[in-house]
């Protein structure tokens, strides 16, 4: 390919694209995605490649390998177009007859549709799949059609078209405006407005400047970067490119975390492209803007994703967090005035750019416009990534994208932001979801987390796993956050395993206030936070543990036991048979019964009995 | 740059005139308001780390009012005209207590912490004591002296969160460490141990020894010889300063000045 050197040039490739574009050919989509990668995707393109050369249809049959469609839950999703037929938990051997029934005679497979729970209802196709129909995806919904290998697949679909626009017919002032006006503000957290960080930037005094991607994901659960590094890397690298055009910066950094091997994989190649195509580098479109991106790779330490600890951690220096002020657009990497975005934030840059700021603050609430990712995880059936627009309730979220919690089971709490979110009771499943009313209850947007909870879901122990990640992540350097949040771990544990004391509910606030008020950067200052919003709403629970020394969802081992239902019990000696500790007697057809001195409390014979016969007390 | 017109500030209630940029600590220490610090050095770098220097700030809002925030004095620099410190409200107290309080149960046997501790009217943690022994408190002191004042970066900070220690590379004898013991000098708690013995210097927190130097003239320790030999390499000084000691070279000195004298 030879490098474009005029935006002219750039319409006329797009224009080829479209037109070699045979919108009537049969184009099967396989996602690739790292979620239907794990459940096979990988052998189901190399099923198709070989079944279609046996065949001999390749003439007619285009496969592409997406990134993530999404809805992980359903994976490995094939989606053949231009019919939009949803295939879901696709397996190599379904190939051959996907060919001849699906492709060659035009039949559906009813077998591989997706299933409504509720209803029963077998879906055909992708957009009237309940998971994909509430959403918005304008950042997310080209993933599933675009070859994020190719970047001329992106081109098509008006990729760089933004790019070339801002740089022919914006000035960067009118840049930062546009990206002002359309109210877009940060994705990875903060929820800081994106235009007026851009504009402090440009206004700070020293040269060069810097533009970094923070793409250093790490709340567990969180996925959704990821996705679009893989899926879409291109509209990220575009959305850079501007930024800097409008910041005045010449280079940039992708600060991605180690555990993405495929984000990086695709990076490189999507910037190799970009290089080639004459959209980074030097003189990009001919239009003598200089732009380079480089990829730096973070050792797998949470607390880098904090700004200041992200930018020691490009200088090769320990990523701890450093008091601001200086804000990173005064002094940030290398000292220099350093602009830091979230890999989301990029992606919706040449959104706004394309399609104007007037329409993209019509999307979402008063204070929070556009859409956002978030990962739907947890105790719900349809598992993945999903995009809504800002405001959308949680109740829309959880079950009409959701499609509720499995098994019947109620609804408990909903934890949003990340670790260091808080969780979120049934009293606000009407809550709409944006940067205020997240925080007005107590937790946050963060970067887009929301993990389901059910019944059966102690709110403690709960608070003892995020304590257990963020005092694990915490870089220790400030007092509070690596003294304080190791104690509110030491007392919610002592809490759990039935050694909770009555000053122990206060001592934690007490606690938390302090972490919150005093730790130095957002990491600490938000820790307590799953502590403090549990103690809120789910109080009685707490006290439950320290007082009655019970625990109510039956989760905390310390405070339950296992017993067998004389009643319902019919000696079928299954669960005898699978106890790791022998700790259950009893001979066949008779009731059988638990040593309790030798429970190890594992839950294997709960899940084994057919018979509900063994209950948690 | 130039100076720009002095800022009206508050700071516990009395009114004074400041220089922009100017730490709240500064400040504090020209008008005898006692702030404690225990991670603070003026000869070093601000590092923000054990926040018991925190003070309450009301920044006014650019429509009117102001804006609570707490902030670290030591390295918090003074931009706005109307701002309002208080260093002793009750969210302040009640802050230090916590993070004193937490100090002491890390370090229980260190007196300046009991002291401190004391001062704001805690005499016992009630976080359970992990270990005993311990004594560093984490302030980053010695490694930022020893990166700063020194240049050597002998010794640094490795593992996260309650792990995290001051060591030096793979906690192995260090050889860049030169045994100059402005990390123990600096350290506020005494965690930093050096002993003195069988002609050498060692400082037991990094496994590292020096030679000693001896005076050449009373055979008393001048010094540890690398730290001698990096000063030699780095200032020009007169040859006697590495092979006397002190009281050898007075003596000479003071031989020289009655000779020339006459």
């Amino acid at each position: 390919m030879k490098k474009i050197t005029n935006p002219e040039n750039l319409e006329i490739l797009r224009n080829s694209l479209i037109k070699q574009e045979n919108p009537s050919m049969t184009c099967i989509s396989v996602c690739l995605g790292t979620g239907c990668q794990a459940s096979g995707s990988k052998d189901i393109i190399e099923s198709l490649k070989q079944e279609i050369e046996k065949q001999k249809l390749s003439e007619k049959i285009k496969i592409k390998s997406t990134g993530c469609h999404g809805f992980c839950e359903r994976g490995p999703i094939v989606v053949i177009r231009p019919r939009g037929i949803f295939y879901q938990k696709v397996k190599p051997e379904d190939i051959a007859e996907i060919i001849n029934r699906t492709i060659l005679k035009g039949e559906i497979i009813d077998s591989l549709l997706y299933v409504e729970p509720s209803t029963g209802k077998k879906v055909i196709y992708e957009h009237e799949v309940p998971f994909y129909k509430k959403q918005n995806r304008i950042i997310f919904g080209s993933n599933g059609s675009i070859d994020p290998t190719n970047i001329e697949d992106y081109i098509r679909i008006e990729g760089y078209s933004a790019l070339s626009r801002t740089i022919l017919k914006m000035s960067p002032e009118e840049i930062i405006e546009e990206v002002k006006r359309s109210g877009l503000r940060g994705r990875g957290g903060g929820g800081f407005p994106t235009g007026v960080k851009w504009e402090s930037c440009r206004n700070a005094h020293g040269e060069p400047k810097y533009i970094l991607c923070n793409a250093d994901e790490g709340d567990p659960g969180a996925f959704m970067d990821r996705s679009l590094l893989e899926g879409n890397p291109h509209s990220i690298l575009e959305g850079m490119i501007i930024g800097a055009y409008a910041i005045g910066s010449n280079e940039g950094y992708i600060y991605v975390r180690m555990e993405y091997p495929l984000a990086v994989e695709r990076l490189k190649i999507a910037i190799a492209q970009a290089e080639e195509y004459g959209l980074l580098g030097k003189n990009i479109l001919g239009l003598g803007f200089d732009f380079t991106i480089k990829i730096n790779r973070g050792a797998g330490a949470f607390v880098c994703g904090e700004e200041t600890a992200l930018i020691l951690s490009i200088e090769g220096k320990r990523g701890d967090p450093r008091q601001r002020p200086p804000y990173p657009a005064q002094k940030g990497l290398f000292g220099k005035p350093t602009n830091i975005n979230n890999v989301e934030t990029w992606a919706n840059v040449p959104l706004i750019i394309n399609r104007g700021a007037e329409w993209y603050s019509k999307i979402g609430t008063a204070e929070s416009k556009g859409t956002k990712i978030f990962s739907l995880v947890g105790k719900i059936n349809n598992t993945g990534l999903i995009e809504v627009p800002m405001g959308m309730t949680l109740r829309e979220i959880i079950y009409d994208i959701g499609g509720g919690i499995p098994g019947g089971k109620k609804f408990k709490a909903v934890q949003t932001g990340g670790p260091s979110g808080g969780c979120i009771p049934e009293e606000f499943i009407d809550l709409p979801v944006d940067y205020d009313e997240l925080t007005k209850v107590g937790s946050m947007m963060g970067s887009g987390g929301m993990i389901v909870m059910d019944e059966n879901t102690c709110m403690v122990d709960i608070a003892k796993y995020f304590l257990t990640f963020l005092a694990d992540e915490s870089c220790g350097k400030c007092v509070p956050c690596r003294e304080g949040v190791f104690r509110m771990l030491e007392i919610v544990t002592d809490i759990t395993e039935g050694k909770g004391k009555e000053e122990d509910i206060p001592l934690l606030e007490e606690l938390s206030k302090t972490i919150v008020d005093t730790s130095l950067c957002a990491l600490g200052g938000t820790a307590p936070n799953p502590v403090i919003s549990t103690i809120k709403y789910f109080r009685s629970e707490y006290e439950a543990h320290i007082k009655e020394k019970r625990c109510p969802a039956g989760v905390c081992k310390a405070l339950i036991c296992y017993e067998i239902l004389a009643d319902k019990c019919t000696g079928c000696g299954a669960c005898l048979k699978v106890c790791p500790q022998e700790a259950i007697s009893g001979e066949k057809k008779k009731v059988h019964t638990i040593t309790q001195e030798k429970c190890i409390k594992c839950g294997i014979c709960m899940d084994t009995c057919r018979f509900e016969a063994i209950e948690v007390k | 740059m130039l100076r720009s017109d002095p800022l009206k500030i508050t700071i516990d209630g009395i009114e004074t005139e400041v220089e922009k940029e100017t730490t709240i600590l500064q400040l504090a220490k020209k008008l005898g308001i006692e702030i404690p610090t225990l991670c603070h050095h003026d000869a070093i770098s601000t590092y923000g780390a054990c926040r018991v220097c925190t003070v309450e700030v009301g920044i006014p809002r650019s429509g009117g009012g102001k804006r609570t925030r707490m902030v670290t004095a030591c390295n918090y620099p003074i931009r706005d005209n109307g701002l309002n410190i208080n260093t002793k409200s009750e969210r302040v107290l009640a802050v230090r207590k916590m993070i004193l309080e937490l100090l002491l149960a890390r370090c229980p046997g260190v007196k300046r912490i009991q002291d401190m501790a004391k001062e704001y009217e805690i005499t016992e943690s009630r976080f359970p004591i992990e270990n005993p022994e311990e004594e560093c408190i984490l302030c980053g002191l010695c490694t930022r002296v020893c990166q700063e004042i020194i240049g050597k970066s002998a010794i640094s900070l490795v593992g996260r969160g309650f792990e995290r220690k001051v060591l030096t590379p793979f906690d192995e004898p260090s050889e860049d460490c030169i045994a100059c013991g402005a990390c123990a000098y600096v350290c506020p708690t005494g965690a930093i141990k050096i002993v003195q013995e069988d002609g050498k210097l060692t400082i037991k927190n990094w496994k590292t020894s020096r030679e000693l130097a001896k005076c050449l003239e009373c055979g008393e320790y001048v010094g540890s010889e690398a730290v001698l030999q990096y000063i030699k390499e780095r200032v020009s000084l007169p040859e006697d300063i590495f092979k006397l000691c002190e009281k050898c070279r007075r003596k000479k000195l003071q031989k020289e000045l009655i000779t020339t004298g006459k």
